[in-house]
């Protein structure tokens, strides 16, 4: 078993300040492997963006550090699942806690995975995506957004919803709004397909069959070519005049 | 004061200081024992984090791929 992971992120052509995070994170142990991959997405209409999503991501990096060896043991996904969740909520006391005291609005989206062996969970928070690539492209996360609450409540249609003054705008986000509702989601890991993280600046002027031939399984098997192909997708987001940071994450079980 | 009575009172002086050492020695024998077993029980809460962990934690636990990218030094203390 084996697992393949790269990422990539640049401030794009307009923002003075990258204020995405980012990590990834693997590791082996005599009986099998664990891993992190996680995208966060500091708010750009917010002052400080860069600050909450480094502090989601550090306190994530230092769980697999510190804590992750303890738990690998006797590892339960749904006592997982609650600590990922109490661990976003306690960011989220933190970040608001934080912009009161400096009288000011910051906040991030959280979007990851967390793999031991054969197995994975999914946490999300905002509008940061995680698709699955392998013989086709699905989504695996529900953007926490206006527009797509509005499209499900049926008061929106998609094509509306695309072109909306508010696609942008989300119903939550980490570090906003007193409490948050993470939404997580457990799966087995299918050998050889590419998990894919990535911020909505890499993905707004990248179509669906752009995303899914760029990034095959079959075209992508090696760090070497995952790490090339996310510069070459941020060099054409950023040729296409996307304005926001661009950030994404690449993940590859081989069982 | 008769040699009688001088004797009764050096020989209650003598038990008294005789009682006193070996009370204050048996005192002595507690702390001693007390301050031991302190040292002890300091020596076990000092035990190096990684000396624990070498126990409880996945055996063979090894970092593979370690990126973290943020873009502030800026923390927020708890």
């Amino acid at each position: 078993m084996e697992y393949i992971a790269a990422c990539d992120t640049d401030v794009g052509i307009a923002k003075k300040i990258n204020q995405d995070s980012v990590c990834i994170k693997t590791a082996k142990t005599n009986t099998g492997r664990a891993a992190l991959i996680l995208v966060c997405d500091g708010m750009g209409g917010l002052s400080r963006g860069e600050l909450a999503s480094a502090e989601v991501v550090r306190s994530f990096a230092e769980w697999f550090d510190r804590e992750l060896p303890f738990e690998l043991p006797e590892w339960d996904w749904h006592t997982a699942a609650h600590n990922v969740i109490s661990r976003l909520r306690r960011l989220n006391a933190k970040l608001v806690a934080y912009g009161r005291r400096e009288c000011m609005q910051l906040g991030t989206t959280a979007t990851g995975i967390i793999a031991v062996d054969s197995q994975f969970m999914t946490f999300h928070v905002g509008d940061t995506r995680i698709y699955k690539v392998s013989d086709k492209l699905s989504q695996l996360t529900d953007d926490h957004t206006f527009v797509n609450r509005e499209v499900k409540l049926g008061n929106m249609t998609p094509e509306e919803a695309r072109i909306d003054p508010l696609r942008n705008a989300l119903v939550q986000c980490i570090g906003v709004t007193d409490d948050v509702f993470p939404e997580v989601k457990l799966g087995d890991l299918e050998n050889g397909v590419n998990y894919m993280i990535c911020s909505d600046g890499f993905r707004h002027v990248l179509t669906e069959k752009e995303l899914f031939e760029e990034l095959s399984p079959k075209k992508l098997t090696t760090k070497a070519d995952m790490q090339k192909q996310l510069r070459q997708l941020i060099d054409t987001v950023k040729d296409r005049d996307e304005t926001d940071n661009i950030t994404a994450a690449l993940f590859r079980p081989e069982l | 004061m008769t040699t009688g009575e001088v004797l009764v009172i050096a020989a209650a002086a003598a038990v008294f200081i005789i009682i006193n050492i070996i009370m204050w020695s048996i005192i002595a024998k507690k702390e001693r024992k007390t301050n031991g077993s302190g040292a002890s029980r300091s020596k076990m809460t000092s035990v190096p984090l990684s000396e624990v962990s070498a126990a409880a934690a996945a055996a063979g636990f090894e970092l593979m791929e370690n990126t973290v990218i943020v873009h502030t030094d800026d923390v927020i203390s708890d």
